[in-house]
């Protein structure tokens, strides 16, 4: 009786991908870049003040809910990359290898960058020999010393000369040059975002990767970005456009921020009039002008600022929405490294002209956007290099625009730009800093959760992550 | 052909008996006795028998001999040999079953409802909880006793003649990767078995009763049993037709006050925000008194509409507006043209003709029939049509040897489906949004001038669809065929032994064909999907049965039997996520990738099963079953498992020789225990990587599973104990029937949660333990029963289930099973159907006088996030009253049903109280609904706002406190609120969608389900024409509905979702209807 005529096997799934890693490789890319394009869109612009909403506004209050999401999109992709990377290393195969490894670098950055502790080194292990259910909480100083490590360690596995070759690469169409450029300019920005806590071991991974190019290839012009392009159709269009599932009036609640419009209007900058469109009352009486939107004000009185929707600008809606792919899903860009080296020679880190490489972040920002850079720009009040910190900051802020958390993590590290502040209904006076555990992880990794607490504080938006300190 | 007269009365005292049953035997020939007990009868011949019967009466057959005049003396006394079709469609006498085992005759699920037979379970079976809609369309979901199992859906198997059929509806489709299709309520897949061919619906409900259908039946089996020709000589003819029509029973409570827009102020320019709050979608806008404004449907300088206003050129690709095309609005008056969802509905139809022809002989016998089902629904454009072909034959070849037949052959069609729930594809997500002074007529012309086929007109355009263009150009078709079937021969060895051999199948192929119009806000350049669902069920049997009368006190049966079982369910589902050219729905009008999902689930169940009856003098009734299956969905080591059952009959009366003088008539104990195990899905054993449904460009995606399977599992175990009485009182006209049982559920498979951080989502184990006890009474009774000819019999039936988890898996301290708004956890020592969810914060100290009372910071709620258990959507009990009272030629039945306690969630009243439609948001818009409170202003009719120095009138102060801190800030005491808040300020954050303790109501609801007035041509009327009989009934279902608490639509009905209705969470669902209409029966 235990024979059967039907099969228990289902026939519409493969059993191995070991010969075929390229499709492990498209889906990680695919499902973590739309995470971090969605994200940026309808939480990290809010938070790092680009954008504002007119309805809805309870996460520009301060209410970031768990974002579990997120936090869900990213270990998946972890996972699938790890399974990637373990196909790659039984196959001897660099490349794949390497590849898998920058991405889960990005992805565990972007996840400690905004929840301090987690799980990394016994992080999506459920299907090991010995499964682990429920994983360990790093400190965020033991992640960051791993991913400085991997990322180091996926540039040695890039540099071969004989680089078996790799498919299924959206991002860089199999480039490995590239990504390796990508592994160094990333390790850039880790390294960095010590220069609060461990600012001697900011100093050194700076300074070894400015020093030595030919080691340490990194990102220099705009043709090495991290950028994917998208495709045209769903479901590889760009998450938030008219040709995903967005409606427009999903889209027209978000306005662009105040404090990104007073930065702009300061400097006369004509990167306003690309990134937003005038309002329509101000079409209609024929003055066109561009008015941002205040953070953090409750619903009623928001939809009534300065007189309601048709009296704030929208961000640049045939760019942002129209199109299904102009906007790129931007994970680094080349401008922001020349703002890091900038930086890093302004506090004397490395031997280099800061200004040079300031003036070649904006003008690789303005190329970006395909905005013409005005003459005098570089040197009209507040933009002329000047030393200083903000001036850096600042162009920084406006370069790292619509890229998942950075413009938000970098006003944590440095508090600038400094208008960048609580909304006048926000929940909290003072800005936070992070997102709480996903409820899930509370239910299920309790324990692990807890000794997080007890190393971080509590589990309050408001409580710093360990580099902030 | 030969007339007989004659007269019944009653032994006990001479008097006439009104209403009698007369009928020859071996025919459906029959008629009743008149005011003064007469009757008169045409029968075939001088030899032929008549039937006489009646309620609280033995049942008394009569031969003629010859005789034409005859009188009749009926005893009082209770027919207990009632046959009730049991497991394997056995018939036996209801005294010998240890279990309750309910029966709901045929003509009482065709007689009103005609076209799903499920609902009409509603408020007739103990311990059975129905959820329909009510619309002739639409499904019906059922749970016998509670919900045992965490991991399945809990309906009961459904049976028809003997053969497993697929009651579920395939809620697979081609996901297109971001954009899914929302739900479709495309009927429950019993419901296509058509009332009019059904003979009777047996509920098994319980372990006992269900222990021979094995796994598949642990949450119970409903036996069909269709009709045959028996019974008629000859060949009769019966026809009968139904006309109903359904209107809307209850709907969301608006406000009519009050428009669209914000802060009392709206103007039209263009729908996307550029006019005055025109872009908003809700009704926070200026009263509806009138007033000259610019509107969606104002007329414009050019001759177009206010709504009219995308540019020619848009067809081309331009996305932009063209206000000169379109010309200046000439301001309409803004006023209030009534509830929009009533506006809306239409009266839904619905006729069902069916023709049958049936018959029997000394060798056979045989029935055809042919029934046409033709519905439109209440919402514009939808529909079904169906038309059922059955045929019956039973024929004996030999003495010894019968074969059977049975067939129906169902085609389903549809041109437009509804579809239901939250979201842009749902017109009842439209209406909780809205402004209220749109009229939905002004959007029945719904292209743009001059677009028309490219862009819908609509009065906003940043969130919604048209309704009507969602009505017309956005259909989801249907096309089902469907045969259910099977073929039996019983071959008599002895005349002890016998053996039966059957197969049976239930296929069907569906196809489904899903349209999105160009403009469609989520798909903007149109959709294109088809889904094809092909099934295929088989079951082959066979049953060796072997009965012996062995002496005048004992009687035996015992038999064994086989089953095999396979199932294949594929589908394919396909979409065109953008079209080439509008209005083109084909695959090759596809501008981009094909998106395609496929699953080919495949089940087999070997089973082997024993079961023998001891009956001792018609007193005592031991029945033992044992079985074991076999399943291809479990580990090899784990795939066989057994489970018997044991049940026991005592029929006391006759055991301690009651005296017939005492006022019980008829006393019986049941007593049973049985175990039942279940497998589990196909597919369950491997960790394999899935396809992602599109690739991106050339390159194809894959993914690992996310669930990690458990290559040790092992079946469910359902193990059930079941006592009950059935007692009866003065020659049956007081019945009472109580079950109690007792189910406990273990070893559940169940996919638990694992944190993502782990890798994967969830990991398949064997645990849990689940209790379901409850208590089930009928209580009958026959309380007017005149010498007039007036006859009330009426029923009660109660219901009531106590579920709790008893054990959740090593490590688990909860169990998320679902949830739709709400959350719903399984914790130990909590029930199924618990609903957790956030709410307000409120003064937790106990000793505070403002304990309970929210508190408010700066005049607004505040969130506390915290999970807390929010209620139960299982009623606390629930009860029906059936009553059918006839007078001479006419009878009337209603039927009453309702539930006490369990709770809701409404998502309507959460989110049309941010959307300012509901009634609720009237609270402080202006002075009269209590706005400008009091304490605000001297003149408490207007206050000057401290932000904006503007002069108001509207404003609420919420009930509850303000916290009292001390210089450090900390907390030391309560006062009452006294702050202010604009209406909507305060109603946006007040029903915050997630504050889901804001939108809880008590569910407690009576309805009355059915009535029924029936006529019935007297046999003087029909005379010797060759109309055989012919009644003709006002019919209705669904006809009132008392709520206890909710405003906001019929509190049965609620989410819909995998095919069926939810409890728990009101959202968004297509209303529920009342129906009311007419029947015509005639027997030639």
């Amino acid at each position: 009786c235990d024979k059967f005529q039907v099969s228990n096997d289902n026939p519409d799934v493969a059993l191995s991908l070991d010969n075929n890693p390229e499709l492990l490789l498209t889906n990680v890319e695919r499902n973590s870049i739309r995470r971090a394009v969605g994200d940026a869109w309808s939480e990290g612009n809010l938070m790092a003040q680009y954008g504002a909403r007119i309805v809805f506004t309870s996460f520009d209050l301060f209410d970031w809910g768990d974002q579990s999401g997120t936090w869900d999109t990213y270990y998946l992709a972890i996972r699938d990359a790890q399974v990637l990377e373990d196909i790659a290393v039984a196959r001897e195969n660099t490349s794949y290898e390497g590849v898998s490894i920058i991405l889960q670098s990005w992805m565990f950055h972007i996840l400690t960058d905004m929840w301090g502790d987690i799980p990394y080194t016994e992080a999506v292990q459920a299907k090991s020999e010995n499964p682990i259910y429920s994983p360990a909480y790093d400190s965020q100083e033991t992640i960051y010393d791993g991913l400085l490590a991997d990322l180091k360690a996926a540039n040695e596995l890039l540099s071969g000369s004989n680089l078996p070759a790799i498919k299924g690469d959206i991002l860089y169409d199999g480039d490995l040059e590239k990504w390796r450029k990508f592994a160094n300019s990333l390790r850039l920005r880790v390294a960095l975002r010590l220069s609060e806590v461990q600012p001697d071991k900011a100093k050194s991974v700076i300074a070894e990767i400015f020093n030595a190019p030919e080691t340490y290839p990194i990102f220099t012009s705009n043709d090495d970005n991290a950028a994917l392009q998208f495709l045209g159709a769903n479901p590889n269009a760009h998450p938030v456009t008219e040709e995903s599932v967005y409606r427009v009036g999903s889209y027209n609640e978000y306005r662009i921020a105040e404090t990104l419009v007073g930065l702009l209007e300061d400097f006369e900058d004509p990167r306003l009039a690309f990134l937003a469109d005038p309002t329509a009352n101000s079409v209609n009486q024929g003055a066109p002008r561009i008015e941002g939107m205040q953070n953090g004000i409750v619903d009623g009185p928001a939809y009534e600022y300065k007189g309601g929707d048709a009296f704030l600008s929208k961000f640049n809606i045939n760019y942002f929405y129209y199109q299904p792919n102009t906007n790129e899903g931007r994970l680094m860009v080349y401008s922001e490294v020349a703002f890091i080296l900038a930086e890093a020679a302004q506090r004397g880190w490395i031997s280099s002209d800061a200004q040079m490489h300031y003036e070649d972040g904006v003008r690789a920002n303005f190329a970006y956007w395909g905005v013409d850079l005005p003459e005098d720009y570089l040197n009209r009040t507040g933009v002329a290099y000047d030393d200083q910190l903000e001036t850096i900051i600042n162009q920084k802020y406006i370069a790292l625009f619509y890229t998942d958390y950075q413009g938000f993590n970098e006003f944590k590290r440095t508090g600038f730009p400094h208008t960048i502040q609580p909304g006048p209904d926000a929940f909290y006076n003072t800005y936070p800093s992070r997102f709480e555990y996903p409820s899930k992880e509370g239910a299920l990794n309790e324990a692990n959760r807890q000794t997080a607490i007890g190393r971080q504080g509590p589990d309050e938006i408001t409580t710093k992550v360990w580099w902030e300190n | 052909q030969r007339t007989v007269n004659g007269t019944v009365t009653s032994a006990a005292d001479n008097q006439p008996l009104i209403g009698v049953n007369v009928y020859e035997k071996g025919t459906s020939s029959g008629t009743i006795t008149d005011l003064d007990g007469n009757f008169t009868i045409q029968v075939a011949d001088e030899n032929a028998s008549l039937v006489f019967s009646y309620v609280g009466f033995t049942e008394q057959e009569v031969a003629l001999n010859g005789r034409t005049q005859i009188a009749i003396a009926l005893a009082e006394g209770v027919t207990l040999d009632e046959a009730v079709v049991t497991a394997l469609n056995i018939t036996r006498d209801e005294k010998s079953l240890g279990y309750a085992l309910q029966q709901v005759s045929g003509d009482d699920v065709s007689a009103v409802n005609g076209s799903n037979f499920v609902s009409t379970l509603a408020g007739r079976a103990a311990g059975v909880n129905v959820v329909s809609n009510g619309q002739a369309s639409g499904s019906a979901s059922v749970v016998i006793r509670g919900m045992s199992s965490l991991s399945s859906n809990n309906q009961p198997l459904f049976i028809v003649d003997g053969i497993p059929i697929n009651n579920e509806t395939d809620t697979r489709t081609s996901t297109n990767g971001i954009a899914d299709n929302m739900h479709l309520d495309y009927g429950n897949g019993a419901a296509e078995i058509n009332p009019d061919d059904i003979a009777s619906v047996s509920v098994l409900k319980g372990a006992n009763a269900t222990a021979l259908y094995g796994s598949r039946a642990a949450n119970g089996a409903i036996i069909i049993t269709t009709k045959s020709g028996k019974n008629r000589k000859g060949i009769g003819v019966e026809v009968s037709s139904k006309t109903t029509f359904e209107s809307m029973l209850a709907g969301p409570e608006y406000q009519r006050e009050y428009g669209q827009g914000k802060n009392f102020d709206f103007a039209f320019v263009d729908g996307y925000g550029n006019g005055t709050f025109d872009g908003v979608d809700e009704s926070w806008g200026p009263r509806l008194d009138g007033t000259l404004r610019a509107q969606h449907d104002s007329p414009t300088a050019n001759g177009l509409r206010g709504g009219d206003v995308h540019g020619l050129d848009f067809i081309l690709g331009s996305s932009g507006v063209d206000l000169n095309r379109r010309g200046a609005i000439q301001p309409t008056p803004f006023d209030d043209p009534g509830d929009p969802v009533k506006n809306f509905m239409e009266n839904g139809r619905t006729l069902i003709n069916n023709i049958s022809f049936f018959g029997s002989n000394d060798n056979g016998n045989f029935r055809v029939s042919y029934t046409n089902f033709d519905n439109t629904g209440i919402l514009p454009n939808t529909d079904l049509r169906r038309n059922t072909v059955t045929f019956s034959g039973d024929y004996d070849l030999s003495d010894r040897l019968r074969v059977s037949a049975k067939a129906n052959y169902i085609r389903s069609e549809s041109d437009n489906r509804p579809v239901n729930g939250y979201g842009t594809e749902s017109v009842m997500y439209l209406f909780i949004w809205w402004g209220q002074n749109v009229s939905t007529e002004s959007l029945r012309d719904y292209w743009q001038r001059g677009l028309e086929g490219f862009q819908q007109f609509n009065y906003n355009y940043n969130y919604h669809d048209n309704p009507y263009f969602t009505m017309y150009e956005n259909t989801n078709a249907l096309s089902k065929d469907r045969i259910i079937g099977n073929l039996s021969a019983t071959y008599d060895i002895t005349d002890d032994l016998s053996l039966m051999l059957r197969g049976g199948t239930d296929m069907f192929s569906e196809y489904r064909f899903i349209k999105r119009a160009y403009s469609t806000q989520r798909f903007p350049n149109g959709q294109y999907r088809e889904d094809k669902v092909n099934f295929r069920e088989t079951n082959i049997d066979f049953l060796l049965s072997y009965k012996k009368q062995v002496n005048d006190d004992w009687f035996v049966s015992a038999n064994f039997g086989g089953n095999q079982m396979q199932r294949k369910n594929h589908f394919q589902g396909i979409s065109a996520n953008k079209l080439l050219i509008p209005g083109v729905y084909s695959f090759t009008n596809a501008d981009g990738p094909l998106v395609q999902s496929i699953s080919r689930p495949e089940q087999q169940i070997n089973s082997l099963y024993a079961f023998a009856q001891v009956g001792y003098k018609s007193m005592l009734y031991l029945d033992l079953t044992a079985r074991n299956d076999w399943s291809s969905t479990l580990p090899e080591a784990n795939n066989s498992y057994f489970y018997p059952s044991a049940s026991l009959s005592a029929v006391l009366t006759e055991m301690f020789d009651v005296p017939s003088s005492s006022a019980l008539s008829f006393a019986k104990l049941r007593l049973g225990w049985a175990q039942v195990g279940s497998d589990t899905d196909p597919y369950r054993l491997s960790d394999p990587f899935f396809f992602g449904s599109t690739p991106w460009g050339n390159n194809a995606t894959a993914s690992p599973s996310n669930t990690l399977p458990n290559f040790d599992l092992k079946p469910e175990i359902q193990t059930s104990v079941e006592v009950g009485a059935d007692l009866r009182f003065f020659n049956g006209r007081i019945g009472l029937d109580a079950t109690y049982y007792n189910t406990v559920s273990k070893n559940q498979i169940l996919a638990i949660d694992l944190p993502h951080s782990s890798g994967k989502t969830s990991r398949v184990i064997n645990a849990g333990k689940i209790e379901n006890q409850g208590v089930e009474i009928l209580l009958s009774l026959n309380p007017i029963r005149t010498s007039s000819g007036f006859n009330w019999n009426t029923m009660f039936n109660f219901g009531l289930n106590r579920n709790k988890v008893l054990e959740l898996p090593d490590g688990v301290d909860q169990y998320v099973y679902g949830g739709n708004g709400i959350t719903l956890v399984a914790k130990e020592g909590g029930s199924l159907g618990d609903m957790w969810g956030t709410g307000l914060k409120r003064v937790e100290d106990p000793n505070s006088p403002y304990y309970g009372e929210i508190i408010f910071n700066d005049g607004l709620v505040q969130q506390d996030n915290t999970l807390r258990k929010l209620g139960n959507y299982n009623p606390d009990f629930t009860l029906g009253w059936m009553n059918e009272l006839s007078y001479k030629n006419f009878s009337l039945s209603f039927l009453f049903d309702g539930r006490q306690g369990g709770e809701l969630l409404s998502r309507t009243r959460l989110i049309a109280a941010t959307s300012g439609n509901v009634v609720e948001t009237l609270w402080g818009r202006a002075p009269e609904f209590g706005g400008a409170h009091p304490g605000i202003t001297d003149s408490g009719i207007s206050y000057i706002d401290e932000s904006t120095g503007e002069t108001k009138t509207d404003g609420v102060i919420g009930d509850g406190v303000m916290e009292v801190t001390d210089d450090n800030g900390n907390v030391i005491g309560y006062t009452e609120n006294t702050v202010d808040k604009p209406a909507n300020a305060y109603h946006n954050n007040r029903y915050r969608r997630n504050n889901e303790s804001e939108g809880i109501y008590d569910a407690t609801f009576i309805k009355l389900r059915e009535a029924r007035l029936s006529y019935t041509l007297p046999k003087s009327v029909l005379g010797n024409t060759f109309v055989n009989s012919l009644r003709i009934s006002l019919i209705g279902n669904n006809l009132l509905l008392w709520a206890k608490e909710f405003n906001h639509g019929d509190p049965e009905l609620l989410s819909f979702g995998g095919g069926r209705y939810i409890p728990g969470v009101e959202n968004a669902t297509v209303p529920s209807t009342r129906s009311i209409g007419f029947s015509v029966n005639v027997g030639f």
